[in-house]
């Protein structure tokens, strides 16, 4: 099978320091790939060389084939804490922007998942609490039809109910062929719906497994992860 | 084409804001300032100077018109902030666009919103003026236009608003050069901890990249423009310096385009 992402000799460098150090990576369509990594390990920056938003690094980065910034922006969806908007806009007026500047943004599914999320289309952003503003990140994220999904620490800091919330929304709102790339300090909560994992660790790709191969050598995804971790402790 | 024009649309829905709030205020404050031309509050209540020579609508216009040249500059150097604001959010740069159009789209609404303000401003002194008239029927008796524009001075006016525009762009291509530039060579420098440091390293690298940009002008203008462009083209006074100021923002844009696809990273919240 083609892949979707493919990361070649990656390295990004800033303020004298490698953040990411010679990143190969290929991810394949229709995969829940989790992106973990102790904080500081590179995860955010990796996501934000794939979208562009991230400059000058060696090597390439290609999304269904196609190298350029813009092409790959149209091809991935980044969820964004929309600081780009004052805190007084209405939830209608960001879905506006959105329909507007994303010709994939899907009106219908964004409908959908607003009254999934419970989200009042009239809330302004200063009247959302964080979990609320999480979900409707999510919600915006998901009403796009892009061939990868990036979504940055989605449950941080929200509450048990409101991750529950994105989880499920996660599991069925994505599309067949689309791939997830979803990054967290902890696997606990997704593991159940990840296809694999990516290790971020000493600045470089430290493993990339499928969860099936992990559930075969070890207990779970999660005494995996932590595993590694652990034997590094002792 | 198409994601140009729609984000040029969504910038300029954006920064037509700002112009839509000044507008209100200069007609406020040139109603306000009008009316204490005319009144006076005194003894509790308020009272008509009578030593005025001019009507209240004559005067209202007039203020109205001269406040122009307040609000015209709050409207631009709120401009340059917003367009520095978006050039660095992650939520405008995710458009499915490349960074260099997204700049060239931000700073053309920009511009465009400072037209918008001229236009507006245009319409309502027109307004006043016609209220002037039909209330105030002397005031119409007494107006004369006289247009008499030889080409010379037709020519000089054309490049006196050519120039104007020309400046207006260069004040911004220069800012996000000075911004776009301090910021990459900050990531190419060991990270400082304190926002105070950072603040200052910057200023300081601003500071040094003004000189430089001072002394490359006045090296161009010394040799290559005086010896090549002045002589063979026999351009001289007016036409000559719109010439220079458009090839200075041509070169401005073409490196602000670079930084921003190479250098300038978005936000990273």
């Amino acid at each position: 099978m083609d892949n979707l992402l493919e990361i070649r000799d990656l390295t990004y460098k800033k303020n004298l320091k490698t953040i990411l150090n010679n990143i190969n990576l290929n991810l394949q369509p229709g995969k829940i790939v989790a992106l973990l990594g102790e904080n500081g390990a590179g995860k955010t920056t990796l996501m934000r060389v794939i979208s562009g938003m991230a400059k000058n690094y060696r090597g390439t980065v290609k999304l269904s084939g196609e190298s350029k910034e813009a092409q790959r922006k149209a091809r991935l969806s980044f969820t964004d804490s929309l600081t780009g908007f004052n805190n007084s806009t209405k939830i209608k007026d960001i879905v506006k922007f959105y329909e507007i500047i994303y010709q994939d943004f899907d009106g219908k599914q964004f409908e959908q998942l607003r009254q999934f999320m419970k989200l009042d289309s009239e809330m302004r952003l200063s009247e959302m609490s964080k979990g609320m503003r999480e979900k409707l990140i999510i919600a915006l994220a998901f009403s796009r039809k892009v061939d990868l999904y990036l979504l940055d620490e989605p449950f941080s800091g929200i509450d048990a109910m409101a991750r529950k919330k994105i989880i499920n929304s996660i599991i069925l709102w994505k599309p067949e062929k689309s791939t997830i790339l979803v990054s967290d300090h902890f696997v606990n909560e997704i593991a159940s719906m990840l296809d694999e994992i990516v290790i971020i660790k000493d600045k470089t790709i430290y493993a990339h497994k499928s969860t099936e191969e992990i559930r075969e050598h070890h207990k779970s995804v999660e005494d995996y992860y932590e595993g590694l971790y652990n034997a590094e402790d002792e | 084409m198409v994601m140009f024009n729609h984000l040029f649309g969504k910038l300029l829905e954006k920064k037509a804001k700002y112009v839509h709030l000044l507008v209100v205020l200069q007609f406020i404050s040139s109603l306000a300032s009008a009316f204490f031309t005319y009144f006076s509050f005194y003894s509790g209540r308020f009272h008509l100077n009578l030593n005025n020579n001019l009507e209240f609508f004559p005067g209202w216009m007039a203020l109205f018109a001269s406040f122009t040249f307040l609000f015209g500059p709050i409207l631009y150097i709120l401009t340059v902030v917003q367009n520095e604001r978006l050039n660095r959010s992650k939520t405008w740069r995710l458009a499915p666009i490349s960074d260099g159009t997204f700049y060239i789209d931000n700073i053309l609404s920009s511009f465009v919103s400072l037209i918008y303000f001229v236009f507006l401003d245009f319409i309502i002194a027109l307004g006043l003026f016609f209220v002037s008239i039909f209330t105030y029927p002397k005031f119409g008796k007494n107006l004369r236009f006289e247009l008499n524009l030889d080409t010379d001075t037709f020519l000089t006016f054309i490049c006196i608003i050519l120039l104007v525009i020309l400046t207006a762009l260069f004040i911004y291509f220069l800012v996000s050069f000075l911004n776009f530039s301090s910021q990459a060579i900050l990531s190419f420098l060991p990270q400082a901890s304190s926002h105070i440091l950072i603040s200052f390293i910057r200023i300081f690298i601003i500071i040094i990249l003004m000189g430089l940009i001072v002394k490359l002008y006045r090296v161009l203008i010394n040799s290559f423009v005086n010896l090549f462009l002045l002589k063979a083209t026999d351009l001289a006074g007016l036409e000559y310096v719109v010439g220079m100021m458009f090839v200075a923002n041509l070169i401005m844009l073409c490196i602000n385009v670079f930084l921003i696809n190479h250098f300038f990273e978005a936000e990273e919240k």
